[in-house]
């Protein structure tokens, strides 16, 4: 049960045969006012299940309200009268009732309740309506494919019901929708649908095939003498005289006497003809009742007995009929019944082949590098670079080379110096990465021999050994660590420099052994 | 014994059944493979990681040799030979070098071979040289040294000039290189 939204116009739609009957109905000061009716031609017959084009001059747009009635063969009725309860405790009662009434399982129909305002001996009349959710999602697609979005589907004799609520005679009423291929009954009290039936849909007293008779073709019949057009008198199957007084009988089952009605209603296709009306009046043995409407505005030429189902659905979406039977689920149906099933299975195929995926990626390349791994391991190249490595690091250690050494101490002396003694020992020595080397030799005066001092500590830590005066000349002897040759171009360009241009020639008074 | 169950009975046992048959599968086939891929995924990360450091430890080889190339000369790329032909190679590479410089040897007196520490299975392979010569040749053996196919390091080096001979100098020096393997004395 839930209720509608305030609209001031409504759409209905009926499909009757060979027909669409579509009604705007408007909200006008004086009551409702039909706006527009329109009759779209289907010559192909119509048939939810089968895709269709939009009728053309198709008026409905995605934002209208839309009500769509569905054919009442497809609707399958219940009622019955719980003990006064919570909605929420109804609710599960009704899902019972449901699970009983249904020749299938619950989730393959949609439903909606109504609790009337009947009550007898304390307890209140519920009726249940549920169709087969295909067809609701068929409704919906066919709909969307024409750009119209339904907020409501219902019953067809229930729409038509809606309209009783109307009539200025509010006592109970039998209705009677009677189309090409079926017929759908219903007691209404005013504004409440106290039960609902279809005949040729298997009504409990009912058994055997339904008579193919059983259908009426007003326009098969022939006309009656004195009735311009209409039919002969006596001219409906007893066969379907028969179902009707069953299906009288089932709309009267638990109602109170208080409620069966005396007179009857005829609407829909079957019932432009009077003789038709009439004689179902009278197999059932009661008064026809002609609808008398103040509250709705009919245009010139719109025959509410015909009409009256589309016009029903529209009125549902309006507020002169609120909680309306509405089977159209709250949630959004999928346009397809296999569509979910297969997106969703698209969708866990996707995640397990990227799961797959990622674990093929892992694994072959875990094997990749396990294998690549392995092979180094088996060269022993780990072992091999982790030896070489040492090697390097050991010869790193032993301090710059004697060429080196030399070529910087060489540059070094100033004039008038002569190298005496050189000694030169390969690191390493102590924690650092350098080598000793011992220099003695004479220069100029203590003034050059200071200048020296201080150009080799530079180059490393300086020890003064000794030192005298001698001959005019300053006799020395020095310690150094040197760890490293300042200045990078001595290092690279040593080796090079020295085996082409010996110090002897490069300082001519100072290269070891040179020339004082 | 004759059991109905209603739809409901019946939908409640499937979803039951269902739900076990998940569980199992989680127990017995998911979740296992989920620990070998966790597994697997650990022991290649851990193989990652040896290759990176094996990468960076080539990287770091390729510089140190790069930076020995001109002290010490190409030979230091070279691998270790062992102890016996270490001595050999030594000993024909010191004199060739020696001799292209003219210098004149006056004594080779080979050393014992010394382990070194934090090197194990290499040994230093030695040999003491004494001679005579003048600046120049002196500065152009250090440079045939570093041209040598053998790598040879000068360990020690030592000059002595006589104030009665310039020019002349006395020089005594101990050149080494490495060998892989224990000595055989």
């Amino acid at each position: 049960m839930r209720q509608q939204g305030r609209v001031n116009y409504a759409w209905g739609l009926e499909p009757a045969g060979h027909c669409l009957r579509l009604v705007k109905l408007v909200r006008a000061e004086a009551g409702l006012r039909v706006a527009e009716y329109r009759e779209l031609a289907v010559p192909r017959g119509w048939d939810w299940s089968v895709p269709m084009p939009a009728p053309p001059a198709w008026p409905v747009g995605p934002k209208e309200p839309l009500a769509v009635c569905v054919c009442d063969r497809g609707v399958l009725y219940r009622t019955f009268d719980p003990p006064p309860a919570e909605e929420s405790v109804l609710r599960k009662t009704v899902l019972n009732q449901l699970e009983v009434l249904l020749p299938a399982q619950v989730g393959q129909f949609v439903h909606d309740w109504r609790a009337t305002s009947l009550e007898h001996d304390g307890r209140r009349r519920v009726v249940i309506a549920a169709v087969r959710k295909q067809t609701i999602q068929q409704i919906v697609a066919r709909c969307g494919a024409w750009g119209a979005v339904p907020q409501v589907v219902l019953p067809t004799v229930w729409a038509s019901a809606g309209l009783v609520g109307l009539l200025v005679d509010p006592s109970p009423l039998l209705l009677l929708h009677l189309s090409a291929h079926c017929a759908g009954g219903a007691v209404v009290a005013g504004r409440d649908v106290l039960s609902c039936g279809v005949l040729d849909q298997g009504l409990p007293e009912h058994a055997g095939a339904p008579d193919p008779q059983m259908d009426v073709d007003p326009t098969s019949l022939p006309a009656r003498p004195g009735e311009a057009g209409g039919p002969r008198v006596g001219s409906l199957p007893a066969s379907w005289r028969f179902e009707l007084r069953q299906l009288h009988q089932h709309l009267l089952k638990d109602l109170p006497a208080s409620c069966w009605p005396r007179r009857c209603a005829v609407v829909g296709q079957a019932a432009e003809l009077a003789m038709v009306r009439h004689e179902v009046a009278d197999t059932l043995g009661l008064e026809l009742a002609e609808p008398r409407m103040d509250a709705l505005e009919c245009p010139t030429g719109l025959n509410l007995r015909t009409w009256a189902a589309s016009v029903g659905a529209a009125l549902s979406m309006l507020s002169a009929q609120p909680g309306a039977i509405n089977l159209l689920p709250a949630r959004k149906l999928p346009r397809l019944s296999a569509v979910p099933l297969r997106r969703w299975a698209w969708v866990a195929a996707w995640i397990a082949a990227a799961v797959l995926g990622l674990f093929l990626v892992d694994t072959i390349r875990a094997g990749r590098m396990d294998a690549r791994l392995r092979e180094i391991r088996q060269e022993g190249r780990c072992d091999r670079l982790d030896c070489e490595l040492a090697v390097g690091d050991h010869l790193e250690s032993g301090g710059p080379a004697p060429l080196e050494v030399l070529d910087y101490l060489v540059s070094l002396l100033p004039e008038k110096s002569r190298l005496l003694k050189w000694k030169y020992q390969r690191g390493p020595i102590g924690p650092g990465r350098c080598c000793e080397v011992t220099v003695g030799g004479t220069v100029g005066d203590d003034k050059a021999f200071t200048e020296l001092l201080q150009k080799l500590s530079q180059a490393g830590k300086v020890e003064f050994k000794s030192g005298r005066p001698d001959q005019g000349k300053f006799r020395f002897e020095v310690g150094l660590l040197i760890q490293r040759i300042p200045g990078g171009a001595a290092t690279a360009e040593g080796p090079a420099r020295s085996s082409t241009a010996p110090a002897g020639q490069t300082q001519p008074a100072s290269g070891p052994g040179g020339a004082p | 014994m004759n059991l109905k169950l209603t739809p409901r009975d019946r939908r409640a046992v499937l979803l039951g059944a269902a739900a076990l048959g998940v569980l199992i599968l989680a127990r017995l086939v998911v979740l296992p493979w989920l620990d070998g891929w966790s597994a697997a995924r650990a022991h290649a990360a851990a193989d990652r990681a040896e290759l990176l450091r094996i990468e960076t430890q080539l990287a770091r080889l390729v510089a140190q040799r790069h930076r020995l190339k001109d002290p010490l000369g190409s030979a230091v790329g070279k691998d270790l030979q062992d102890v016996e032909s270490a001595r050999v190679s030594l000993f024909a590479s010191a004199q060739a070098a020696l001799g292209a410089a003219g210098f004149s040897a006056s004594d080779y007196q080979p050393q014992k071979p010394r382990r070194l520490a934090g090197l194990p299975g290499v040994q230093e392979i030695c040999i003491q040289v004494r001679g005579k010569c003048n600046g120049e040749q002196l500065t152009n053996m250090l440079a045939q040294l570093c041209k040598t196919p053998t790598l040879v390091v000068v360990r020690q080096l030592s000059l002595d000039n006589d104030e009665k001979k310039p020019g002349e100098l006395e020089v005594t020096m101990i050149l080494m290189t490495l060998a892989r393997g224990e000595v055989r004395s």
